[in-house]
């Protein structure tokens, strides 16, 4: 990969800057890139450009409270974001979930995985000089918004998961709707291999391009797609089952490459998986009511027992973590979001260094950031 | 790990769920205990700071490690007194690097030993550290000063050139 | 906005100068219509609203029946600002810096609560967001939501347009 021979000369380098606004760091991410030439000497994010204070947020409100923030964390899976959030408080204070509601989670939560993905798809191809994806991707991803938004009411930023429950219960008519999306992007995926994995443009930049090295995974924390292209099948979905996903037959798609390519691949197979956990679910979805009669709801303030626990759901970007601290009060002592994003930036900094300029797009698309995930 | 002899008793009854293990380790011990999980396979999964100054005048540092192969959460509390810098773990796992950029910032906890210890998130000059529970904000104007300039005139229409 | 300045002055003498002969208010009338009909956005997201923006950019909602379609990456080439998406402290002397760069006729709209008032992040003794962008530049449309749909997006869109046919500088054209 190295075009010039190593040197020490400080002249023999120099400062680009991109960000924070730029077209392809999805947000508002900078990266301080050192070239040589075409080559990336040191690569420095800068972070911090979307800082909205979420964690003394927490510090300031009842766990109720806080339910709008957690979807605005990962605005793209923030149904998966709202659900660990209530799941977490629910594990602590130790409130018990109706099975309808436990099924419909993963139904929800897995719908909104497939959306995250096919946004990334159709915005790291634009990224790369494809628009044609992008419109087809989103074109996919409106028809599953229109599903979670007759369920929830939102379309992006998710409040539906209630301490013991949902908001509203899935419709009778539910699970025909969830199958005719099914069915519609059923009918994309052999067009999307046709457009995008058999493009000799697409698989000249992808493939052999920004290898993450297992070490360097394990040194940061990398996790979740990002992490399975590197061939490390790890995924907090079966690592450690939480709701009701232990029920449900799925593969984890790996891939031991490492490069870019791989990690596409991972993706797009996981959406399948996705599909098959939701047909499962939709099939056993059981009756009764899909919030424990006589829960605490939202309105009565809820004090937890003091403690720390810490609780990890697999999000769209891979381990999302929540470390609550209580002293016993209506508001948390300290919540910590552990957000995948962040390490799989942080990486970035040993992984760049070597790869040249053009593939700098190429790599940062690749880990698919969310930067007010990153920045919190 | 416990023949290092890296862990403490419990300066305080604080129970802690979702972690196979949850040890308190000194300071001092931190860095060879890291590396013992570096060497075991174990990657960085998070680490956590709070606030502990009002009933212990000290800084509780959560630092938590996973293995891919079989889920077993290792947790290591910390109990660092707010005034002397904590060793830095950025040397043992990558991480740890913006982590304890992110707890300086925050807490105002100095970590000795960390190759750039500078603010991660909060813009340049900010003097602050707004995850203390002390922490009042301060005024609007302590910030905004560059931007409430009168904006320079609007150009819309150019002189006209004959 | 809407500020009378020297160049304006000189438009209207001049304007006046040539009344027997031309009337100069129509070029600037057609002027608008071109402008309103044609304006280019910059590509720009913040947050959450930046995704519904793009949305408004994509298949279902199509912003190319207005003519607003064309995103681009540099303010030098862009006329609109979308501003969608929180606003942090950190970022704020960054659009500022964006928006003094875009070279003028341009407009601004904000979209979602963030930009117009700080939304959901607003709280007494918050340090970490700046509590709208009227703070530090001008806006023309306020698209209130959180996020705003792509339709309430189009809706603001049209409202500028019509701000813009009918001559910035309210009170004199239209
Ligand atoms: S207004 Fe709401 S949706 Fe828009 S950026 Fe702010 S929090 Fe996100």
């Amino acid at each position: 990969m190295r075009t010039h021979p190593p040197t020490t000369d400080p002249l023999d380098t120099y400062t680009l800057n991109m960000g924070p606004q730029h077209p392809s760091t999805h947000g508002v991410l900078r990266l301080l890139l050192t070239l040589r030439g075409e080559e990336i000497v040191t690569a420095e994010p800068v972070i911090g450009y979307s800082h909205r204070a979420h964690e003394k947020m927490a510090e300031n409100r009842t766990y109720a409270q806080f339910l709008p923030n957690t979807s605005r964390q990962d605005y793209l899976s923030g149904m998966i974001y709202n659900f660990a959030w209530v799941e977490a408080v629910e594990k602590m204070a130790g409130i018990p979930v109706p099975e309808r509601a436990l099924v419909a989670r993963v139904i929800l939560a897995e719908f909104n995985r497939i959306a995250s993905h096919l946004l990334w798809i159709g915005a790291f191809l634009l990224d790369l000089g494809a628009p044609t994806p992008f419109l087809y991707c989103w074109d996919d991803r409106e028809a599953i918004l229109f599903l979670l938004e007759s369920v929830t009411g939102s379309r992006l930023t998710y409040a539906s998961g209630r301490f013991g429950g949902l908001a509203r219960d899935l419709d009778a008519d539910f699970p025909r709707r969830a199958r005719e999306v099914i069915a519609k992007l059923r009918a994309r995926w052999p067009e999307y291999d046709r457009l995008i994995e058999d493009n000799v443009i697409f698989r000249n930049r992808a493939i052999g391009v920004g290898v993450l090295t297992r070490d360097q995974c394990r040194s940061y924390g990398v996790t979740g797609p990002t992490l399975r292209g590197s061939g490390v099948p790890y995924d907090v979905r079966k690592a450690e089952p939480y709701g009701a996903y232990p029920r449900f037959e799925f593969d984890i798609p790996t891939r031991p490459e490492g490069d870019v390519f791989a990690r596409y691949w991972v993706r797009v197979q996981e959406m399948r998986q996705s599909v098959r956990i939701i047909e499962q679910a939709l099939d056993q979805l059981p009756g009764g009511p899909f919030l424990e009669p006589g829960s605490i709801g939202v309105k009565k303030r809820l004090k937890l027992p003091v403690g720390t626990q810490y609780y990890a759901v697999e999000s769209a970007r891979g381990h999302y973590g929540i470390l609550l601290v209580s002293e016993g009060g209506a508001e948390p002592y300290r919540a910590k979001f552990r957000t995948p994003s962040y390490p799989n930036l942080a990486v970035l900094t040993e992984a760049m260094p070597g790869t040249l300029v053009a593939d700098a797009v190429a790599i940062l698309g690749s880990t698919d950031l969310v930067m007010p995930e990153v920045d919190r | 790990m416990d023949a290092l002899g890296a862990s403490v008793s419990a300066p305080t009854e604080h129970p802690f769920s979702g972690a196979a293990e949850a040890r308190w380790v000194a300071p001092g011990r931190l860095v060879e205990a890291s590396r013992v999980l570096r060497e075991a396979g174990y990657f960085f999964e998070s680490m956590t700071c709070v606030d502990r100054i009002a009933a212990h005048g000290v800084f509780e540092l959560i630092y938590t490690f996973n293995r891919w192969e079989a889920a077993s959460r290792v947790a290591f509390r910390v109990w660092a007194p707010a005034t002397e810098p904590v060793p830095s773990i950025s040397g043992v796992f990558g991480a740890a690097n913006w982590n304890e950029r992110e707890a300086w910032e925050f807490y105002g906890l100095a970590f000795s030993g960390h190759p750039n210890l500078t603010w991660l998130l909060l813009p340049e000059g900010t003097e602050f550290h707004p995850l203390l529970k002390s922490f009042t904000a301060p005024p609007a104007s302590s910030y905004d000063d560059s931007l409430t300039a009168p904006p320079p005139p609007d150009d819309a229409h150019p002189p006209a050139h004959h | 906005m809407g500020v009378v300045t020297p160049a304006d002055r000189e438009l209207d003498a001049l304007a006046a100068e040539a009344a027997p002969f031309a009337r100069l208010a129509m070029v600037e009338d057609v002027l608008n219509l071109a402008r309103a009909n044609s304006l280019w956005p910059l590509t720009f997201g913040l947050a959450c609203c930046a995704i519904e923006m793009m949305a408004a950019g994509a298949s279902r909602y199509d912003l190319d029946r207005f003519g607003a379609g064309v995103f681009r990456p540099s303010p030098r080439q862009a006329d609109l600002m979308i501003l969608a998406g929180t606003i942090s402290r950190k970022m704020a002397p960054v659009i500022r810096t964006l928006w003094d760069q875009m070279p003028a006729p341009k407009w601004a709209i904000s979209m979602g609560g963030c930009t117009i008032s700080g939304g959901p992040f607003k709280y007494p003794g918050e340090y970490a967001i700046s509590e709208g962008a009227e703070k530090f530049m001008p806006i023309d449309v306020h698209v209130p939501g959180c996020p705003p749909r792509p339709e309430a997006l189009i809706a603001g869109l049209l409202k500028l347009e019509e701000k813009i046919k009918r001559g910035r500088r309210f009170g004199r054209a239209g």
